[in-house]
C-alpha cells in the first residue's frame, strides 16, 4: 500500500459539547478516491471542512489525529494551514454560483491562488489561467477570462470552480456534492472531468455524495456515515453493491432505481446529536436491533471492509 | 477543443467601473443631474474668471440693486455682488457636501467593518456608540457640535461628518454580516487568503455599491444641512460667501429686495435637484436589484 495522504485516527469533533464527528478513523492513500456517503447531517461535510483546517478550536473541540500529508491539521499553526489551503489541498463547493465572488472576473479568481501560492506575475497568471480553463473544457477561454460569474452558465461556473481548485496542482481535492446543483446531463460531464484531472495530477480526491450509484462509479473506497460516525467502509463497489450494515442496506433500498417496484424508506429520522442513544446510534431505526445494541459496536474489519454492527 | 473556431480578437467584457459608467450614461435623468452638478463645480472653480468683483467687495452706494447689466443678479444690503457671491458660495456648498460625507464615510465604514467582522463585545460596543450618535437628529447634533467647537467652515464639515457616521456604520455592518457568510468568503479562506485580504478584496468590493449610493444621497443632505446651519448663524461666519448666510442676510428685505434671498435659494434648489437626480441614477446603475442585465 502506498503512503497515506489523508489519515484520520480516532478523530472527534465537538461543537458546544456535542460530538458532531465521533471517533472517525480512515485512511486515504495517495492517488485514490474516497466517497463519503450518508444522509444530511451525518457529518460528511463537517469532516471535509475539518480536513481543510477550517474547523478548529476555539470554535470546536478536537480530539484524535487528522493529518494531510505531513501536516497535522488539528494542531498546525494557522499560517501553515493557509499555505496549504488552495496550494496542496483544494475544495470544490456544491454551489459554484454562491462560491464565486460576484465582483471578480474568472481571471481574477484563477489568479488569486496562483499569485498567492506560486508568486506568479500577471502575465504568467494569465497564461496559466488560459491553460487551466482549457483543461476543464471551457471553449474560447480567452474571452471567458474577463467574464464575471453571473455571465456563465451553472456548468461553466462549476468548471471554473474546478479550475480554481486545481490551479496549484493540489495533492488532495475535496469535492463537496460537486454536481448536485447541476442538470443531470452536466453531472456526468463534471464528474468525468474531475476524475480525469485528478488522475492526471496523481492527486487524491474525497467526494462528499449522497448518490450511491454515483459513488460506485467514481470512488475506489467508500465510507458510509451515520450521525457523525462511520458505520461501514471498504471498496466502493463491494460495500454499495452488497451492503452488510443495516444502515447501508437501508440506503440501498431507499435509493431510487430505474424500474424499481417501490421505494423502501428507512423509518424514522436521525436523532438529534444532543440526544443520541448511548449504544449503536442507528439502533432506534434499525430493523435488526436487539438488546445488544445498547452497547456501541466498534468498527471492526471483516475482510476488505470494516463494519460497526453487532448483527452483520 | 476547437481553438480555431474561437475568434482571437473577441471583445473582452469591459471592467466593472466602465460598465457601471455605461449604465449610468444610459439614463437621461442621471446625465442631466451630472450636468447640473458639473456646471456648479465648474462655476465654483472658475469663479474669479467669471466675475469682475470679489465676493466681499462692499459698495454701499449700490446696495440692494435689482439685477442689472453691472450686477447681473443684483446686490445685497452691503452692496456685495450677488452673482459673485453665488459663484464663491458654490465652493463652500460643494466642499461641505463632499467633505462631510467623506468624513462620515471614513468613520462609518471603519466602525461598521469593526462591528460586522469582529462581532461579540466589540460589535456590541460599536453599535451602542452608533445608537448614541443616531439618537440625535442630524441638525441638532451638528448644532451642538458647532456650539461647543465654534463656528467656521471646517467645523461645519466635522459636525455634519459626525452626524453621518451613525447611518453609514449601521449600513456597513448590516452588509458585512450578510456578505461575510457568503460561500465565496469561505472559498477565499479555502484558497489560503489571509483575513486582511479577505476584508479588503472580497468583502469591501461587495458592499461598495450600496455605500456609494448612500454617500451620493447624503451629499445633497449635507449641503442642505450646511446651509441650514449658516442660516441659523451656527455655520460659516460672515462675510464668507455662503448660500445659507446669503439667504439669512436677505430675509429682512424679502419684501423690498426678494432677489437677495431668492437667488441663493434657487441655486441651492437647482444643485440639490441635480445631486438627487445623479444619486438616483447612480443607484439604478449600481444596485443589482434595479440592474437590467
Amino acid at each position: 500500500m502506498t503512503e497515506a495522504l489523508l489519515s484520520v485516527e480516532n478523530f472527534t469533533l465537538a461543537r458546544a459539547g456535542v460530538a458532531v464527528l465521533d471517533d472517525i478513523s480512515l485512511v486515504l492513500p495517495r492517488g485514490r478516491s474516497l466517497a463519503l456517503i450518508g444522509e444530511s447531517g451525518a457529518g460528511k461535510s463537517t469532516l471535509a471542512y475539518a480536513a481543510m483546517g477550517l474547523l478548529r478550536p476555539p470554535e470546536v473541540a478536537l480530539r484524535g489525529r487528522l493529518q494531510v500529508g505531513d501536516a497535522d491539521v488539528a494542531s498546525a499553526p494557522e499560517r501553515r494551514l493557509r499555505a496549504l489551503r488552495g496550494a496542496r489541498m483544494g475544495l470544490i463547493f456544491q454551489d459554484a454560483t454562491a462560491a464565486l465572488n460576484p465582483c471578480f472576473t474568472v481571471l481574477q479568481h484563477l489568479s488569486e491562488p496562483l499569485r498567492r501560492h506560486r508568486g506568479l506575475a500577471r502575465t504568467a497568471c494569465r497564461a496559466r489561467a488560459l491553460e487551466l480553463l482549457d483543461g476543464v473544457g471551457i471553449a474560447d477561454p480567452e474571452r471567458r477570462l474577463a467574464a464575471y460569474p453571473h455571465e456563465l452558465s451553472g456548468g461553466m461556473q462549476q468548471r471554473v470552480m474546478i479550475a480554481i481548485a486545481l490551479a496549484c496542482e493540489p495533492e488532495l481535492l475535496i469535492a463537496d456534492e460537486p454536481t448536485s446543483a447541476l442538470d443531470v446531463t452536466i453531472q456526468a460531464q463534471i464528474m468525468t472531468l474531475i476524475l480525469a484531472r485528478v488522475r492526471a495530477l496523481g492527486a487524491s480526491v474525497v467526494f462528499v455524495l449522497h448518490d450511491l450509484a454515483l459513488a460506485v462509479q467514481v470512488a475506489d473506497e467508500v465510507a458510509v456515515m451515520y450521525a457523525g460516525q462511520i458505520v461501514e467502509t471498504g471498496p466502493a463497489g463491494e460495500v454499495l453493491n452488497t451492503p452488510a450494515h443495516p444502515y447501508t442496506q437501508g440506503l440501498r433500498a431507499s435509493a431510487i432505481e430505474f424500474g424499481a417496484q417501490r421505494l423502501q424508506p428507512i423509518a424514522g429520522v436521525v436523532p438529534p446529536l444532543s440526544a443520541m442513544p448511548p449504544g449503536c446510534r442507528f439502533a432506534p431505526r434499525c430493523p435488526r436491533a436487539s438488546a445488544r445494541c445498547v452497547q456501541r459496536p466498534a468498527l471492526t474489519e471483516r475482510g476488505p471492509r470494516a463494519l460497526a454492527c453487532w448483527h452483520a | 477543443m476547437d481553438v480555431e473556431l474561437a475568434p482571437a480578437d473577441a471583445p473582452p467584457s469591459p471592467p466593472r467601473l466602465l460598465r457601471a459608467w455605461r449604465r449610468l450614461r444610459a439614463q437621461r435623468k442621471a446625465v442631466a443631474g451630472l450636468a447640473v452638478v458639473l456646471a456648479f463645480v465648474l462655476a465654483a472653480l472658475a469663479a474669479p474668471l467669471l466675475s469682475p468683483y470679489a465676493p466681499t467687495d462692499q459698495d454701499f452706494i449700490n446696495a440692494m440693486q435689482p439685477p442689472s447689466a453691472a450686477h447681473w443678479l443684483g446686490t445685497d444690503s452691503f452692496g456685495q455682488d450677488l452673482y459673485t457671491r453665488l459663484l464663491y458660495g458654490a465652493r463652500s456648498a460643494l466642499w461641505i457636501g463632499f467633505a462631510s460625507v467623506a468624513v462620515g464615510l471614513a468613520g462609518g465604514v471603519a466602525l461598521g467593518l469593526l462591528a460586522g467582522l469582529r462581532g461579540g463585545r466589540t460589535e456590541w460596543l460599536a453599535m451602542r456608540v452608533v445608537d448614541g450618535l443616531l439618537a440625535f437628529p442630524e441638525l441638532i447634533m451638528a448644532m451642538a457640535f458647532m456650539a461647543i467647537f465654534g463656528l467656521g467652515l471646517s467645523n461645519v464639515v466635522y459636525a455634519l461628518g459626525l452626524s453621518f457616521v451613525g447611518p453609514f456604520a449601521r449600513m456597513v455592518r448590516a452588509d458585512v454580516l450578510q456578505v461575510k457568510q457568503r460561500p465565496y468568503v469561505e472559498a477565499a479562506r479555502l484558497m489560503g487568503v489571509p483575513p486582511r485580504d479577505i476584508v479588503m478584496r472580497h468583502v469591501l468590493p461587495n458592499i461598495a455599491s450600496p455605500i456609494l449610493i448612500q454617500a451620493g444621497m447624503r451629499v445633497s443632505i449635507a449641503i442642505l444641512l450646511g446651509s441650514g446651519l449658516s442660516f441659523l448663524g451656527l455655520g460659516v461666519v460672515p462675510p464668507t460667501p455662503d448660500w445659507g448666510l446669503m439667504i439669512a442676510e436677505g430675509r429682512g428685505f424679502i419684501t423690498m429686495a426678494p432677489w437677495i434671498s431668492g437667488i441663493p435659494g434657487l441655486a441651492l434648489a437647482i444643485l440639490l435637484v441635480g445631486l438627487n437626480l445623479f444619486a438616483e441614477g447612480l443607484r439604478d446603475a449600481l444596485d443589482p436589484r434595479t440592474r437590467q442585465d
